[in-house]
């Protein structure tokens, strides 16, 4: 076997997470894993549905390749922006590199083989966006089966121009700037600016499509306003001949427009051999080691550093400094808790005026405070569920899990630790949230309070199951941190548990208005008595459950 | 004083790792424990450390039985891991105050033994980075640090002397010789031979999850009835038959 295709088997071997021992722990992680593959589906049935609204009236003007433009073009952008962060972890900062350099391959081969996994993944990716639309677009235009194998091949070739200019420009940062040196700090800068971009977009499609109905954007079409969708096509190199291929489905020309994308697509990979030959070792050698010049401390920072202090307050502060210092735990557990404050912002901001001064007159003089309440407790299920803190907690130790087997702190103390650093997360994330709401729509300071307080036990209630779920599924074995975040069920399960037991609030204080103090106050009681519940058990069994889990 | 009594450990049921141990380390000796890879050394190490459970059997140290009282047991033993890459992203001087606090380390005695240990392993100058930016043998340095600060009782020390360099690794078998002449526990796995030849009062060598040898250096060459090197002893002990 040729050393590209050993290296691309042993690196997609790596990447996936070896299965579970036992039959039992396979069993769990299958469903598991079906549950968030069916929690996915809500919104590819979405994006289908906004397909298939949209199709037959831009049909009727011949405009329907429209779809097909806007879409493979935004997929690709979505896989051009995330890989480039995602390739610089990939190439540059996964530990095998450092495995990888002292072996007798050449540039092109590592560069490629990464580069293959890399483009596995981002097939993934499509599924959510590209192939809803695909499909979709098949079927309402009745497609026949030559359709369905251009789909096919445009679905495989898609991302690898995106994918290709990502790494391009991935490979010229890492060649010539001072990122590598640098890891920690560019991968929280390029966290950041990733959740701002996609923000960004979120923002921006939903100004474009807010309040249009399909007929809307035929008439944008029909007034020559289309300059969008021309730029769409326009964005990567090829994207036109992808969707021509589709378009001209039943004719020569079709096979003909997918074969040309073909050679494109082939020529980027060419242009990305050579470039990676020559600059690929440049920014991977040396890329191991660290910034560091040597500080001592001085007298204040060692009378300081003499100080002693309890077991629970230096786990604590050990959680919090591996947090913020840990790019990947930094991004899904801590950061993730103050998006909130700035999406309302956002919203407020590229909201339409008018709408935006309706609601804040409901809620300044319709809502009442046991409504509001209600939606607050909503609101901090849904918010602090989305945080990985306490969902990844045992997750986050991974193969040093064993240092918490031979400190002399009890188990109990130390899940004590990882859950109070959670929830402080989360209560200051929401109470930023609070401040934000409190400005927007001048609400009394007393309501504020009154809403922070009820909201406690909506704010516990995420933390104290997702340390029961991470006791109970440690994702400890990983290769690389933002696999102990991003691929961890736990915080996928508590997310959606979360949302729902959130989304059941809202909807209730919508549907109940009228229904006075009862539905918020039942909800407190009940968010109490759940809490009361889960510490009981975790105070209980908790430290076994620990104990169990093999280092 | 260590004491492990019949205790037995296999994985998923199947490979025994430590097959009916019964050893003990007497207070105020060094000893080696020595064994080919794969013997059984660290697993036996780590149920010593309560990061492991035996199957069955009893761990003493000091009198205290590790599965009943863990948290007292463990306050009481020094451990250097095989690995030195934790807490990676504390910066020296955060780990030493996280060890620190752990063991219940008073203010005054904490900052004498960080400033004691961290000159006498030249390791002031970069308490201040991150253990990340330290290269193997500096991280190896401040794990040894923040084992000692509690003052244990009792040292277990995996591969200590793995990737330290020739003035530490001197240092740190005068400090085990010192610690061990004060009535200490001294228990240490290692590859080195020489180390173990020159360093331990006893050595225990095992293969294959058992004990083979447990005794002097004297007693070992009257067992091979010859003067030959601790290296062939070794080698011929734990050739499969």
């Amino acid at each position: 076997m040729n050393r590209y295709l050993a290296l691309s088997r042993i690196l997609l071997k790596s990447s996936i997470t070896p299965p579970a021992s036992g039959r039992h722990e396979r069993t769990k992680t299958a469903l598991l894993m079906l549950f968030v593959a069916v929690s996915m589906l809500p919104l590819v049935a979405a994006l289908a549905l906004t397909v298939s609204k949209l199709y037959d009236p831009l049909a009727a003007i011949g405009q329907q390749g429209v779809l097909l433009g806007f879409g493979c073009a935004i997929s690709g952008l979505i896989i051009f922006i995330f890989g480039i962060f995602y390739t610089i972890n990939v190439y540059y900062f996964a530990q095998d590199v450092e495995f990888l350099l002292p072996l007798p391959l050449k540039a092109g081969e590592i560069l490629g083989a990464k580069f293959t996994i890399t483009l596995l993944f981002e097939y993934l990716t499509q599924l959510l966006i590209l192939a809803p639309l695909l499909v979709t677009f098949g079927i309402r235009s009745g497609a026949g089966l030559s359709y369905y194998l251009l789909a096919a091949g445009v679905y495989l070739s898609l991302p690898v121009i995106p994918l290709v200019l990502a790494s391009l420009l991935a490979m010229a940062l890492m060649s010539y700037s001072s990122i590598a040196r640098h890891k920690d700090r560019f991968r929280i800068w390029a966290g950041g600016l990733g959740l701002i971009a996609a923000l960004g977009v979120q923002f921006a499609m939903q100004k474009v499509m807010a309040g249009r109905k399909p007929e809307d954007f035929v008439r944008l079409l029909q007034e020559g306003k289309n300059s969008l969708a021309d730029w769409a096509v326009q964005l990567f190199p090829g994207v036109r001949l992808a969707v021509k291929a589709l378009l001209q489905q039943g004719a020569a020309a079709g096979w003909l427009n997918l074969v040309l994308f073909l050679l494109l697509t082939g020529l980027f990979i060419l242009i990305l051999r050579l470039a990676g030959g020559a600059l690929y070792f440049r920014g991977a050698v040396g890329g191991s080691e660290s910034y560091a010049a040597h500080r001592a401390l001085n007298a204040a920072e060692m009378a300081e550093a003499g100080r002693s202090g309890g077991q629970l307050g230096a786990l604590i502060l050990k959680e919090i400094r591996l947090l913020v210092r840990t790019p990947a735990f930094f991004m899904n557990c801590v950061l993730v808790n103050f998006i909130w404050p700035v999406m309302i912002l956002f919203v407020m901001t590229s909201g339409e005026q008018e709408d935006i001064e309706g609601l804040r007159r409901l809620v300044g003089s319709n809502v009442s405070l046991a409504t509001l309440l209600l939606a607050g407790i909503g609101a901090a299920l849904l918010v602090a569920g989305v945080s990985g803190a306490s969902a990844s907690g045992i997750s986050r130790e991974g193969s040093q899990f064993f240092t918490s087997k031979y400190l002399p702190a009890p188990y109990l103390t130390q899940l004590k630790a990882k859950m109070t650093v959670a929830f402080l997360l989360a209560l200051a994330g929401f109470a930023l949230l609070l401040g934000v709401l409190a400005v927007l729509f001048q609400l009394p300071a007393a309501a504020i309070g009154l809403l922070l307080l009820a909201t406690l036990p909506a704010i516990a209630f995420p933390v104290l199951a997702g340390m029961l779920l991470d006791v109970h599924f440690p994702k400890l074995v990983w290769d690389n941190e933002y696999r102990a975040v991003k691929q961890n069920m736990s915080i996928v399960l508590l997310m959606v548990i979360s949302g729902l037991a959130g989304a059941a609030c809202i909807w209730m204080a919508l549907r109940y208005s009228a229904a006075g103090w009862t539905p918020a106050v039942t909800a407190v009681l009940l968010l109490m008595a759940v809490d009361a519940g889960l510490y009981f058990m975790l105070a209980k069994k908790g430290a076994d459950w620990l104990a169990a889990i093999s280092a | 004083m260590i004491e492990l009594v019949q205790v037995n450990k296999s994985y998923s049921g199947k490979v025994k790792a430590v097959d009916d141990l019964t050893l003990t380390v007497p207070a105020g000796e060094i000893v080696g424990f020595l064994g080919p890879n794969g013997a059984g050394k660290t697993t036996t190490l780590k149920m010593l450390t309560g990061i492991l459970n035996p199957d069955s059997g009893s761990i003493r140290i000091n009198g205290l039985e590790l599965h009943r009282e863990p948290i007292r047991v463990k306050e009481q033993i020094g451990f250097v891991p095989d690995s030195p890459d934790i807490f990676l992203r504390l910066k020296g001087i955060e780990y030493l105050r996280f060890m620190a606090d752990l063991y219940r380390v008073g203010g005054a005695e904490r900052r004498q033994r960080i400033e004691e240990y961290t000159a006498r392993f030249e390791m002031a100058e970069v308490l201040g980075n991150k253990i990340q930016s330290y290269s193997h043998g500096m991280r190896q340095k401040i794990v040894l640090i923040g084992a000692l600060l509690h003052d244990p009782a009792v040292w277990i020390l995996d591969e200590p002397l793995t990737g330290l360099d020739p003035k530490s690794s001197f240092l740190l078998k005068e400090i085990l010789r010192s610690e061990a002449g004060k009535g200490k526990t001294v228990f240490f796995s290692t590859h080195v031979l020489d180390v173990a030849e020159r360093l331990c009062d006893r050595v225990a060598i095992i293969h294959k999850g058992r004990l083979l040898f447990d005794g002097t250096i004297a007693a070992m060459r009257d067992h091979f009835k010859a003067d030959e090197s601790l290296e062939k002893m070794f080698l011929e002990m734990t050739e499969d038959e």
